[in-house]
């Protein structure tokens, strides 16, 4: 969606950009059919405002359609209570012991999923390095009991890649899988946390 | 209790019901044609005296689309933005009818719950 004045154009990207983080526990497709649906709305709600501006237009049909969060609310809630595996089952076990499980829930998965998001690249790099260079990227060996990771490394001579290539290509392909995976559980626990955070009190 | 207070309360329930029944009249006006948001919101508030936020009624579509209740359609228009148009489906005929049954018994009961004050 686009506008001729830059306001207008500021105003519509914040207002979207509230709704992309509101909608993040959400499939991509439904996002996206979500956003388009409330593009073309915005836009047929703006045909009808009769403001002169563009902004002034803007801004009567964003104050028709109301706060993202109440009406996304209903649609995304379910999604943000969903825990899978390892959350849910924390969650289990913590439930009777912490008064403010769900705080320490939520922190606790934040964590573990920048964590393993880190991870993920940090693998995922040492794959493809592994494939397209081997000479200076991957696990070399030094002596019988002596290993060392190197990214991008100067290699001490006489040190050899430990793995050969279709080795660093499976790693960078689990790696991209669970990079893609551990990045939508990031982009939901960060929805939840907007969620929560915009919460009326 | 002061008119003030009265009228507060009045208001407020007034809302609460209309809220409660907002699905069964979306449905309703669905029922004999497609429309689309804008139009929606527009009929509820010309016909039925519902003023609710475009917001709202957007939500209520995604529901009654996910319950497979309405399916939609795209229109290009030759001036202006495209319009996705919302229509009732056969299933959701179907619940309208359960819907309407199930309100006529309300207000039926309501109307037979008491005397006239």
């Amino acid at each position: 969606m686009e506008f001729q004045e830059p306001d207008a154009q500021r105003h519509w990207r914040y207002y979207r950009l509230r709704v992309a983080l509101i909608l993040g526990a959400l499939p991509r497709l439904d996002r996206h059919e979500i956003i388009t649906d409330l593009e073309a709305h915005v836009a047929d709600r703006m045909a009808h405002c009769t403001a002169p501006t563009e902004m002034g237009r803007l801004r009567e049909a964003l104050s028709q359609l109301g706060e993202p969060r109440d009406y996304l609310g209903p649609l995304v809630e379910p999604m943000l209570e969903r825990h899978h595996g390892v959350a849910r089952l924390l969650g289990r076990i913590l439930a009777p012991l912490l008064p403010a499980r769900r705080m320490i829930d939520e922190t606790v998965m934040l964590a573990g999923n920048m964590l393993a998001l880190a991870l993920g690249v940090v693998v995922l790099v040492l794959g493809v390095g592994g494939v397209l260079a081997p000479s200076r990227f991957g696990i070399f060996r030094l002596g019988p009991d002596e290993f060392l990771v190197s990214f991008l490394g100067r290699i001490v001579p006489g040190a050899t890649n430990a793995l050969p290539w279709p080795a660093y290509l499976v790693m960078a392909a689990a790696a991209l899988v669970m990079t893609i995976g551990v990045a939508k559980g990031l982009r939901r626990r960060i929805a939840s946390a907007y969620f929560r955070l915009t919460e009326r009190r | 209790m002061t008119a003030n207070d009265q009228f507060r309360f009045l208001s407020n329930w007034s809302s609460q019901v209309r809220k409660g029944i907002l699905e069964l009249v979306v449905m309703s006006i669905l029922a004999e044609r497609e429309h689309y948001g804008y139009e929606l919101v527009e009929k509820l508030g010309a016909r039925c005296g519902i003023e609710v936020s475009d917001g709202t009624i957007y939500t209520i579509l995604l529901r009654l689309k996910g319950e497979d209740f309405v399916t939609q359609r795209w229109v290009t228009l030759p001036k202006g933005p495209a319009r996705k148009y919302f229509c009732l489906t056969d299933s959701g005929r179907e619940a309208l009818r359960e819907m309407q049954k199930l309100w006529a018994g309300i207000t039926s009961a309501v109307s037979h719950s008491g005397g006239e004050v």
